[in-house]
Parts: structure tokens; C-alpha cells; sequence
């Protein structure tokens, strides 16, 4: 793989060095995040492609950072494998895509979600942190509550009760509708 | 589902596209012109561990601007990462809100970077080896000396069965190889072998050790479920181990003030640990079976014996 590009004498071997030093490490970097070996070294392949094609920009970095960068995008090679792996359509994409699904319907749940989005932008900045801890992040309530540094019981009760005033919203939508 | 489930779908999608449209926004948006705080050690402190918080790809991007100071167009590059400097700032408003509570001002950059340093120090493997006196070397070459051979065998912890299959043949177990994962803690290292082949204790009885220095006399076979040692000694009471084990299992080298080598030994990945006065351990795998050789040897020495195994 590593011959395929062309690079100089120094590149490759700068290239074969760094691989040759670190495979072990970097293997190991993905393995804590993938499932299997397979993947795990098709993430690092996918890293060294990313690292030989960016050469220029990695052996720009001080010697002694380009083992700690190269890591940084062998986790995130992994990361962004183990998130494809595990890629689920949501509820909305399905009810969108669905052939079943009413024109008049459709156009409902585009105007909801429009309002949802007006809602949501119109919120305090602390409670638009907490959603996006919680719906962008994944966070867990413990999670959010460190990074905002308030107590889980706090980070809980008021996430339940921006999505209490959300869902109700969404309720009375589907009344009127 | 249920409709709180698809009330859910449809909150979370409107949650995200509300942040994608934030990120849209910063990504292209002027300095900001909000007061900088410098933060004192202690909020230093506390904004690395809410930096090691977040999204690993959030984390990614903090590091690649902090401390390795990389512009938008190599992480777009190296990171596969989609509006980077919007996302990032997005995350800087974020945690500058969370720790100061007043959106007129904002977390300074150096407050920033000297947090991604301890953030990224923590965050990554640390491979280095740690120096030790040689006080301490004399202490922990003493304590190897003392050792019976059965304790020598409790440093292999044994954590999964794994690839009890049928036994093949030797001609079929040749050329198979190994994948070690290898994790560098202060005081020690800890290997894992692992393959997708099978390899069975019958393999492990067939690659006995054929050279070994003069000096060197077997003194003891043990043999486990999943291992097998063998130890040898010279007249100064000086050890020597050689260890053939099944794939799975994995093993606590001692790491601590010496140097680790990766080197390829028969195209495969390799282990040699020195600097230990005469003490070293050299891990490798021959036709698919990991092997560990521990004791007192030089490098010229492990590399022969490991020649030696299976010959």
C-alpha cells in the first residue's frame, strides 16, 4: 500500500519508519474503539492513506508531536468506522423517505420540525448546552453534568424539563394538526 | 417505537440541525470580539478535564489547534473534519460559557492550549520510557533474582480461552502471524498476541528452544493450560526464560527505566526491552505462536535463541 504513492526516497522512508515504529500502537489505538482486527487495521490503513496523502503537513510538525498527531487521526479514522458501523436511520429520515407517508403529512412534519427549531434557538444558552450535550454528543447525564459543572441531579431535571415543554409542544401540534 | 420514542427522533433531529446551523454560522465569522480571561492553574486544571469530556472528535480538533497548531485546511484533511472552525468555536463558546457564566466574555487561547497540553498528555498513550536510579535498578535486578520459577509464571494472566480449535497440522500452522497489542503503562508494558488462527498446546510442545548460551542449563519445564516456560539458570543463579504461549494470552513485561525497541524479527512485528545491566526481554512470534524471552542475555544472544526456536 505504502509503495502506491508517489513519494520521494525520504517521504517513504520517513513513511515506513513511522509505521514500522508505531503499527503495534496504532493498531492497538483502534482496536479500543473497533470490534475486530479487521477493522481495526483497515482504520489505521485509512490513517496512513490520510497521512501519506498530508505529508506535508505532518512533517511540518516537531519530530517528537508526529507519533501523538498520528495517533490523534488513527482514533479518529476508527471513530469515524465504529460510527458508520453503527449508523441507524432515525425515526424522522425513515417517516421522510417512507413512499407510504401523505404528501399533506410530510409537509406537517417539516413545519413541526421547522417550530421545534425555532423553539429550540430560542432557549437559553445553558439549556441549549444541556440539549446539545445530550442529542449531538450522546452525553450522560453524568457526563453533562461535569462538563458544565453542575450536579447529575441538576443536569437531569433541567434536560427533563426542556423536553417535557418540547414534547408537549409537539402534542399539541399533532391536536391541531 | 413508541411516540415518545419518535418524539424523541424528532427533538434530537431539530437539536442537531440547530447546532449544524451554529457551526455554519462560526465557520466563517470574523475574531471574536469578547473579552479574553485568562484562567489561573486550578481553572486550568479543571478545563482539561472538561476538554477530556467531550466527543473524541471534539477532543481531536482542540489538540490539532492547540497543540499542534494545524490550520483548517489540514484538518479538513488529516481529520475528515467538516467545518472545523466553526465546530471548534462552537465548543470554545460552549466551555467558556460553562466555566465563566457571562457570554460577553470568553476563555483566552493560552488558557486554552496550556489546558489541551495536560488534556492531550493524558489523552494519548504515553510509549516513553520512564528513567529510574540505579538504585532502584539494583533493588528490581535483586528481586528478579529472588524469584522462584512458579512466581515467574503469575505475570501471565491468562483472559480469554480464545482459539481452542481443532489441532492442525504443522505444515498448515506455518506462516501464520501475529497481531500484538501493546499498552505502555508507567511501570510496566502488557502485550497481547493475538491471531485469527488456531494454535493449540501441541503446537506450543513442537518449537522447543535448540540454542541457548553455553552458560545456560534447563532447569525447569512448566507447563499450564495455556503456556509453556522454560527456565534456565547459569552458576551465578542468574535466570533465563523462555516462554511459548497461545494467542490470547497476555503478558506483564517489566518496562520500568529500560528501553523498548520495535523492531521486525522475520517480518514480523517485535518487542526487545534493554538496559536493564545484562537483564531484557525480547517478545516475537515464530509461525504464529508468541514467544517471550526473559532474563540475562544480551540482544545478540535473545536474537540467536529466538533463531533457535522451532529448529
Amino acid at each position: 500500500m505504502l509503495l502506491t504513492f508517489p513519494l520521494t526516497d525520504d517521504d517513504r522512508s520517513f513513511v515506513e519508519e513511522l509505521f514500522k515504529e508505531h503499527r503495534a500502537l496504532f493498531l492497538n489505538v483502534a482496536r479500543q474503539i473497533l470490534d475486530s482486527f479487521a477493522e481495526a487495521e483497515d482504520a489505521v490503513s485509512e490513517a496512513m492513506i490520510r497521512i501519506i496523502t498530508n505529508l506535508d503537513k505532518i512533517s511540518a510538525l516537531p519530530r517528537h508531536k508526529i507519533r501523538s498527531y498520528c495517533i490523534v487521526i488513527v482514533r479518529n479514522c476508527a471513530l469515524a468506522r465504529f460510527r458508520k458501523a453503527g449508523e441507524i436511520p432515525t425515526e424522522m429520515s425513515i417517516a421522510v423517505n417512507d413512499s407510504l407517508i401523505q404528501p399533506e403529512e410530510a409537509f406537517l412534519e417539516q413545519e413541526q420540525a421547522k417550530e421545534l427549531q425555532d423553539i429550540i434557538r430560542a432557549l437559553s444558552r445553558e439549556e441549549r448546552m444541556l440539549l446539545q450535550l445530550r442529542y449531538v454528543d450522546d452525553a450522560n447525564y453524568k457526563e453533562i453534568a461535569d462538563i458544565l459543572g453542575i450536579t447529575e441531579e441538576t443536569a437531569r431535571k433541567r434536560t427533563e424539563r426542556i423536553l417535557r415543554k418540547l414534547r408537549e409542544l409537539l402534542k399539541k401540534d399533532r391536536h391541531n394538526g | 417505537m413508541d411516540k415518545e420514542q419518535l418524539q424523541d427522533s424528532v427533538i434530537r433531529n431539530a437539536v442537531n440541525a440547530v447546532f449544524e446551523e451554529e457551526v455554519r454560522l462560526l465557520d466563517g465569522s470574523a475574531d471574536d470580539p469578547r473579552e479574553e480571561i485568562r484562567l489561573t492553574d486550578d481553572q486550568v486544571a479543571d478545563l482539561c478535564k472538561r476538554i477530556l469530556l467531550l466527543r473524541e472528535d471534539i477532543r481531536s480538533l482542540f489538540f490539532s489547534k492547540y497543540c499542534f497548531h494545524l490550520d483548517r485546511e489540514a484538518m479538513i484533511a488529516l481529520l475528515d473534519a467538516e467545518r472545523p472552525d466553526g465546530r471548534l468555536r462552537c465548543y470554545e463558546n460552549f466551555l467558556s460559557y460553562a466555566m465563566l457564566s457571562d457570554d460577553t466574555k470568553r476563555i483566552s487561547a493560552d488558557s486554552f492550549e496550556r489546558a489541551c497540553h495536560a488534556a492531550l498528555q493524558r489523552d494519548i498513550p504515553v510509549e516513553e520510557p520512564v528513567t529510574t536510579t540505579q538504585k532502584k535498578r539494583k533493588k528490581r535486578q535483586k528481586r528478579i533474582l529472588s524469584k522462584v520459577w512458579k512466581s515467574v509464571a503469575a505475570v501471565f494472566i491468562v483472559i480469554s480461552a480464545g482459539f481452542l480449535l481443532a489441532f492442525t497440522t504443522n505444515a498448515e500452522f506455518r506462516g501464520k502471524v501475529i497481531n500484538w497489542y501493546l499498552t505502555t503503562f508507567r511501570q510496566n508494558s502488557v502485550v497481547q498476541p493475538e491471531t485469527d488462527d488456531a494454535v493449540t498446546m501441541e503446537h506450543l510442545r513442537e518449537y522447543r528452544p535448540s540454542y541457548m548460551p553455553e552458560r545456560y542449563r534447563l532447569v525447569e519445564t512448566l507447563e499450564a493450560e495455556r503456556w509453556i516456560v522454560y527456565g534456565y539458570q547459569d552458576d551465578e543463579a542468574k535466570m533465563l526464560d523462555i516462554t511459548l504461549q497461545i494467542p490470547g494470552v497476555i503478558s506483564s513485561i517489566d518496562t520500568q527505566g529500560l528501553e523498548m525497541k520495535t523492531l521486525l524479527f522475520h517480518d514480523e512485528i517485535a518487542y526487545l526491552v534493554t538496559g536493564g545491566e545484562g537483564y531484557g526481554t525480547f517478545v516475537f512470534s515464530v509461525d504464529g505462536i508468541p514467544v517471550l524471552i526473559d532474563g540475562y542475555a544480551s540482544p545478540e544472544e535473545m536474537l540467536q535463541i529466538a533463531e533457535g526456536i522451532g529448529n
